[in-house]
């Protein structure tokens, strides 16, 4: 047994980031681990490697316990690992990026002899002609293959892959497949933590899931996939018996549609039935797939679903024609890495739209784009028909836009009502604030309950609550919700975020509001949704044709699907080669008019 | 083939660099020779200069210390140097390896509780101890409080002896420098400044790594106090506590370029030059001073020497953009 993990758990404050885990690792297997967003996965890695300690549990190395090393420690036994984001030493050229491994971590103390393993090494991922070069100045995609190869310079006995697919294009995909597979033939152990399907159930032996902190299925990709507790991680629930308006949970007809990708023919194929059934097929066409094929995966495909097209034109009076909020052709992203390519969505009043799609597909990106956090490099944002690029972007809460950030981002040396009150900055939701933090409390009665207390003190969920209940202070005519439901005992405001929209506070309008959703629906939030954008970051934009409006009182369900496809990112164009491909394959893509892949809907009966 | 011209060419480089070094040391050694009492004590300042910069650098530019309490290895080497002088009346050397050897104590006692400060914390950390230090020896009688102490006269050493002395220092701590970044520690160095986590999880001990270059940079700041103990041939602990050692360092090093060898030796140059030309006006000095810093931050963020290099690249590229077109079309013909 290489690894062994017995028991293990973490909490951080109220939150418990890892419960009462166990698994093994044999000596030249290739462990998968997957599960949602938030789901620990991460974590897992950094106590493996010590860079915190376990609250309780043992973890055996070889059968020696590992567990309360430092980390240098646990590295220099043999266990070598990369991060989800690059961390490379910036000033440091690349061969010397890989020195430091093998030197500290490896077995070579001599330079010289460091340095010529560490050429090895790059020649073996693709980086030799790079080698000279400083850290900083690498791509995406050959920071992640440095990623890969610092690991590799360790010599490792047992390597722990973070994503290392995550944000790469197909082709970049395949080439760090290979990779992967020579080293899998050599007999290194692996734990491998990816969202790229085509990769995790390609590589591994066998996966184990986490959900909530917790390991909830472990075998092989097919075994694992039949699980209905990841389908439900997954996918989430029909939640036909919770329903509110006491609709038959038989109605409605789920369409799933699987990318081509995983057919291996060109042809999509379809599965329609329950929420259930249509997310379990999805889940097991992933598992088939094998590494994604580019040309397969993309082939145009415009998912033909019965039952669930609902022409847009079936409008309901409440809707007007202007859109509140219009996004057109936006591109925008950080420096090297373009998140966004050319996104277009338009956002009704009343209406709630969900923003789903895979981690690194760009969903934070787009809304810290229309919310000024980002410059756009090209297209336009109109909000009520302003353009935002005239408008600063502390302004942005006066004209009625309010986001609640991903990752809470509470003010930790407020009280809660400090937060709330803040939230309430604007001239125009200062003048209503007692009545906003009546209705706001009414709301979440626990904010009530803990006012007086620091921010930080409250539990994950509660936390959220505030980061909504803050939203909500200033008066949104449109809010942003950015994963609200990303942590454990979040479960709670969906209700809330439920009520608050069948009882409008009085005073101000129907609000439109965009809810971002974690990659994977199952936690609450995109049952919310009118209509979902599966937000595929991939070149071609697509758009779920399905609009619906909403009733008073009734909510639409949507559970998107994830797919292989889905799981290709968008990528920048790092290189002046990526350009030319970009801007090559782009007009391509929209002429072919693709449309989102593949959308599990469900749609109330009785509208 | 390839790779024999590259090692032939990384030689010759070498070499060159080498026989640059050999040359100016000469010339620095024939300074007490052929240049007067005034170019001496210059260069005797811009020596003890080097080597603080170089200290200073090997934490700040090569492990990511930034520190504001370097006045306090100064100091301590200088006053156990001086105290062991006149106390135990132990010949300069002896007493010089002793204040070395206190300042590393000093410093090693420190560590612990001074790295678990991070970024600004750790500087400012360094900052006060370093002030309280001041305080204590101000007002600790035994030293002679704010009086300080005057090094036995009889056996003191000449002003030229001491030039060399210091020369061996700078170059001492040069060499050290580039020995150390040629080395596994070094490399460790540079990593915990590039990313500290990511070094711990490729092995490195962060906390000795760091403590190697922490007490380096003792040892040699200790040496530069006590050598400067038996030039002046008194001390006292407002000017030999004083934080401006520390800045002096601090402001040649960025000024020079912070990370790099040559850059702190043309720092101490450039700033020494500076000090002289303004020496009669204190307060002026002190602006242009500030001026400059500000300056070589917000444009050279390398230093002089980083504005030199990326000068000598523009003038050069021309020629080195036509050799590596060259080499293509010959590449292509084969």
């Amino acid at each position: 047994m290489m690894l062994r993990l017995e028991n293990v758990s973490k909490s951080f404050g109220a939150v418990a980031a890892i419960s009462d885990v166990s698994f093994a690792v044999q000596k030249g297997e290739v462990l998968g681990i997957m599960g949602p967003n938030g789901a620990g996965k991460t974590t897992l890695f950094n106590l493996i490697m010590g860079e915190f300690p376990v609250d309780r549990g043992t973890i055996h190395f070889n059968d020696k316990p590992i567990h309360g090393l430092s980390s240098h420690e646990i590295a220099a036994m043999g266990l070598g690992r990369t991060y989800q984001i690059p961390q490379p030493y910036r000033g440091m050229t690349v061969v010397e990026n890989l020195m430091v491994g093998d030197m500290f971590g490896g077995k070579h103390a001599s330079l010289s002899r460091a340095r010529r393993r560490a050429y090895e090494i790059l020649d073996r991922v693709g980086l030799a002609d790079n080698a000279e070069k400083l850290a900083g100045s690498l791509g995406l995609l050959d920071l992640k293959r440095l990623e890969l190869a610092k690991a590799l310079a360790m010599n490792p006995r047992l390597l722990l892959l973070d994503e290392i697919a995550g944000g790469l294009v197909e082709n970049e995909v395949v080439v760090l497949r290979d990779i992967l597979d020579d080293l899998k033939k050599e007999g290194v152990t692996m734990l491998v933590i990816e969202h790229v399907m085509g990769i995790l159930f390609g590589l591994s032996d066998r996966i184990v899931v986490l959900n909530f902190g917790q390991l909830i299925a472990q075998g092989t990709a097919k075994e694992v996939m039949e699980e209905p507790q990841v389908i439900e991680a997954y996918l989430g629930t029909a939640h036909a018996a919770e329903d509110r308006d006491g609709r038959p949970a038989s109605g409605p007809s789920v369409a799933a549609a699987m990318p081509a990708a995983s057919a291996g023919s060109g042809a999509p194929s379809a599965a329609a039935g329950t929420a259930e059934e249509a997310a379990s097929a999805a889940l097991k066409g992933a598992a088939s797939s094998g590494a994604p094929d580019g040309s397969a995966a993309s082939a145009a495909f415009d998912a033909p679903t019965p039952g669930t097209a609902r022409p847009a034109a079936s409008a309901a009076p409440a809707v007007s024609a202007q859109p509140l909020l219009e996004v057109v052709s936006v591109t925008a992203g950080y420096d090297k890495f373009i998140a966004l390519f050319d996104v277009s969505l338009e956002i009704y009043e009343g209406e709630i739209t969900g923003l789903i799609g895979v981690n690194g597909a760009g969903k934070t990106s787009l809304i810290r784009a229309i919310t000024k956090g980002i410059p756009l490099m090209g297209g336009a944002v109109r909000y009520k028909g302003i353009d935002l690029a005239t408008v600063e972007a502390h302004k942005l809460a006066e004209l009625g836009i309010s986001q609640s950030i991903e990752g809470r981002k509470i003010f930790p040396e407020l009280t809660v009502l400090e937060n709330l009150e803040l939230g309430a900055y604007n001239k125009r939701a200062r003048q209503r604030r007692k009545q906003t933090l009546r209705e706001v409390f009414d709301l979440f009665p626990i904010l009530e309950e803990k006012k007086n207390q620091l921010g930080t003190l409250l539990s994950g969920g509660q936390q959220q609550m505030l980061a909504i209940g803050r939203a909500l202070m200033s008066l949104p005519d449109f809010l942003i919700l950015d994963e609200v439901s990303l942590r454990p005992g979040a479960g709670g405001h969906r209700p809330a975020v439920q009520g608050h929209r069948g009882d409008q506070p009085p005073g101000h309008d129907d609000s439109a509001r965009g809810a971002k959703h974690p990659t994977l629906p199952g936690h609450g939030a995109p049952r919310l949704c009118d209509r979902t954008r599966a937000d595929r970051p991939v070149r071609q934009r697509r758009r779920t044709e399905k609009q619906r409006r909403v009733q008073k009182g009734v909510l639409r369900r949507l559970t998107p699907s994830r797919t292989t496809d889905g799981l290709r990112r968008l990528t920048s164009p790092r290189t002046t080669d990526g350009l030319r491909r970009l801007t090559s394959r782009a007009p391509a893509d929209r002429r072919s008019g693709r449309r989102c892949r593949s959308c599990f809907e469900k749609i109330a009966t009785d509208i | 083939m390839d790779k024999q011209l590259r090692q032939l060419k990384t030689d010759k480089k070498a070499y060159g660099k080498l026989a640059g070094l050999l040359g100016l040391a000469a010339f620095l050694l024939l300074i007490p020779v052929i240049g007067d009492s005034y170019a001496e004590l210059f260069f005797y300042l811009l020596f003890i200069n080097v080597a603080l910069a170089q200290s200073w650098n090997l934490l700040a530019g090569y492990t990511g210390l930034i520190s504001l309490g370097h006045a306090a290895f100064f100091g301590i080497g200088a006053y156990t140097t001086a105290l062991v002088m006149i106390w135990l009346k132990w010949p300069f050397f002896v007493a010089l390896i002793l204040g070395a050897a206190a300042s590393m104590l000093f410093a090693l006692i420190v560590s612990r509780p001074i790295f678990r400060l991070r970024g600004i914390y750790f500087t400012i950390g360094t900052m006060v101890l370093a002030e309280a230090l001041r305080i204590w020896m101000i007002n600790w009688e035994k030293t002679g409080g704010a009086q300080g102490v005057n090094l036995p006269l009889e056996t003191a050493l000449s002003y030229t002896t001491m030039y060399y002395i210091a020369f061996v220092l700078a170059a001492a701590s040069v060499i050290t420098l580039a020995v150390i970044l040629r080395s596994k520690i070094g490399m460790g160095l540079r990593a915990i400044r590039d990313n500290e986590r990511s070094a711990r999880n490729s092995g490195v001990n962060i906390y000795r790594t760091k403590l190697t270059a922490f007490l380096i940079s003792a040892l040699i700041t200790g040496l530069a106090g006590g050598i400067h103990a038996e030039y002046s041939g008194t001390i006292e602990p407002y000017s030999i506590f004083s934080i401006n050692w520390t800045l002096t360092a601090l402001v040649i090093v960025i000024v020079g370029g912070m990370g790099t060898i040559t850059g702190p030796i043309l720092g101490a140059f450039i700033v020494g030059l500076l000090g002289e030309f303004l020496i009669h006006y204190p307060t002026i000095h002190l602006i242009i001073l500030g001026f400059i810093l500000i300056a070589v931050i917000r444009f050279f963020p390398g230093g002089l020497r980083g504005a030199l290099v990326t000068l000598y690249r523009l003038l050069t590229e021309g020629r080195s953009a036509r050799k590596i077109a060259g080499n293509q079309s010959g590449a292509d013909a084969k």
